[in-house]
């Protein structure tokens, strides 16, 4: 009778407030974020390399890690010379730095792997994103920075 | 008349007595909001805002008299420790003094000196008794470590015996030949496991000791125990670790994004002296439930090679969650289940991109002989404020530092806003 009783309850939550979940089990179980709508790769552009070699870090957002890595939204470093921010993709960038009034404190890896023109399309789209407008960087741009190698200071 | 007059005068006296009574029992005069400041706890807890807006809030301590200290990891203002008290005992506190030259990671306090730490040394300086604000000069306790640009921060905890032990956490995401590049092997050995990603111990009341001349190098292959305490139960040494990133990202052809996202575990270790956990050539797999060969080191996401040979974790949680802050709550407030259990700040994940960011939540984790005696769960939960989180920047308030009041209180430090909660247990009737 008990038994029979505790099945019925069971199935009760089961059917009207789902299974009894330890909240624990939301952090271990898959969440409900696509994956597979990231992985469209054929011909990535901008978005898709930005998502692929800088998310990570800088956010879907644009808008980095407090204390760690730096907003590229509203930062005008971004929005000023193109040189200037091919350089710090290609050779990397180290030691602390202010953006906003807010210190950031981590080593951004060189990205001299990437070719010229999937720079220039990642510099491009994030110069065109969240509210950045700046031009867009070509691959010709990427590819004179690279020549003239990193620079000495 | 006459006697409604001397019933009313002892009428007053009766209020102004009971009154007193409830004044003095320090959880009654407690100011507690009806939405505990926004937190989710279990039944019987609540909590408060004990101030807000103090800067980039860090590691955090209360001194037996209630005062409150909190490093700040940016100065504000050119002062790098906020100290704080309540002194109407209401909960919130109402002086609040800035001190301190350096911006501050680690603080904590034994036998009346204030220690507290940078990116590269280690202070101690006296608090004077009711001295909010210390006024000795201080002094370096440890010092000599090397300059690094990340995981920088050289928390520590001490044993009350006389020893302080002190991370110094990895200057690599796994000790690459070029950091955090596709494709680039490991050091193999690793030349950063001689002064760095492991535990250091030195004397607490030693003016200048150098970490190669005077540190003991008491534990290895630790990439980073920003959450670092000493257990007095068992007088052993616990540290939590923050696990490598970019498993995915550097090896896509071993792991999913899903893998990338989960893996690998945060280790909760239990460090003694000579011990090796395995950084950089290892990292725990949680759904293993073992330790596998790193993939700069040959690994393949399965095989373990040298790893059978690292201590492994008396517990794994999830990946990329950020433990921050480990706390053994020695307390008489709170239900005896919590006694010697062990509190986990976790900050909360970055790099779980494409999935959402998880973690922003205090855990608890029951203890019994130095041992967990049960799974984790979250104990205060709603820091973020928000439901999802796919960027740190959607969190409104980031768990980070613990400390237990003289009460048996729990305080909560924050990161991004400076906020300070303070968890009470029965303090609602």
């Amino acid at each position: 009778m008990k038994i029979t009783l505790s099945i019925i309850i069971t199935l009760f939550y089961f059917f009207f407030a789902g299974p009894v979940k330890h909240p624990w089990n939301d952090i271990l179980s898959h969440s409900t974020n696509s994956v597979s709508e990231l992985n469209q790769t054929e011909q990535p552009g901008g978005n898709q390399l930005y998502i692929k070699h800088c998310l990570q870090c800088h956010q879907n957002d644009g808008k980095g890690v407090r204390g760690m890595f730096p907003p590229l939204a509203g930062n005008d470093k971004i929005k000023g010379p193109a040189t200037d921010i091919i350089r710090i993709v290609l050779f990397g960038l180290d030691g602390p730095l202010t953006v906003n009034e807010r210190d950031y404190n981590q080593p951004m890896p060189p990205q001299a792997y990437l070719t010229d023109k999937q720079i220039a399309d990642i510099l491009s789209y994030i110069r065109s994103s969240w509210g950045n407008q700046a031009s867009k960087v070509t691959a010709a741009d990427v590819g004179n920075v690279r020549k003239l190698g990193k620079p000495k200071n | 008349m006459k006697i409604i007059k001397s019933f009313s005068v002892l009428l007053i006296l009766i209020t102004v007595v009971i009154s007193g009574f409830c004044m003095r029992s320090q959880s009654g005069s407690l100011n507690i909001p009806e939405d505990n400041a926004g937190l989710t706890l279990p039944t019987g807890f609540s909590a408060l805002v004990v101030a807000d807006k103090l800067g980039s809030g860090r590691h955090i301590v209360v001194n037996s008299n209630g005062d409150i200290y909190l490093a700040l990891r940016s100065l504000k203002n050119g002062k790098g420790i906020v100290a704080l008290r309540d002194s109407d005992g209401n909960g919130r506190a109402d002086v609040i003094r800035y001190f301190g030259n350096t911006l501050t990671t680690g603080i904590d306090i034994s036998d009346g000196f204030l220690y507290y730490s940078n990116f590269e040394e280690v202070f101690r300086v006296p608090l004077t008794p009711d001295e909010l604000v210390p006024t000795g000069q201080p002094v370096v306790i440890a010092t000599g470590f090397e300059k690094q640009n990340q995981h920088q921060d050289k928390t520590f905890a001490l044993d009350g015996a006389g020893n302080i032990y002190v991370n110094v956490g990895a200057p690599s995401n796994a000790c690459q030949q070029v950091d955090r590049t596709p494709g680039s092997t490991g050091f193999d050995p690793c030349p950063q496991l001689e002064r760095h990603a492991g535990i250091w111990k030195f004397k607490d009341d030693v003016p200048g000791q150098d970490q190669v001349k005077n540190g003991h190098h008491y534990a290895s292959g630790i990439r980073n125990s920003i959450a670092i305490a000493w257990n007095a139960s068992n007088n052993k040494l616990y540290v939590v670790q923050h696990g490598r990133d970019q498993l995915f990202q550097f090896y896509p052809d071993m792991y999913s994004e899903q893998q990338g996202a989960e893996l690998p575990a945060e280790e909760f270790f239990m460090v003694e002296d000579g011990d090796f956990f395995g950084w950089p050539y290892c990292y725990y797999d949680q759904f293993k439930k073992q330790k596998v060969l790193a993939p700069e080191y040959g690994g393949d996401s399965k095989a373990i090679g040298r790893c059978d040979k690292a201590k492994g974790p008396i517990m794994a949680f999830p990946g990329h969650l950020a433990p921050n802050d480990l706390l053994f709550y020695t307390g008489k407030m709170f239900p005896e289940r919590y006694k010697n259990g062990a509190f986990i700040a976790f900050h909360g994940s970055w790099n779980r991109s494409p999935l959402d960011q998880k973690g922003y939540f205090v855990a608890f984790v029951p203890f019994e002989n130095g041992l967990p005696s049960g799974e984790m769960e979250i104990f205060a939960d709603g820091f973020a404020g928000v439901k999802v989180i796919k960027s740190p920047n959607d969190a409104v308030y980031r768990p980070m530092g613990l400390a237990q009041g003289p009460d048996g209180s729990i305080y909560v430090s924050d990161s991004e806003e400076g906020r300070i909660w303070r968890i009470i247990y029965n303090a609602k009737k």
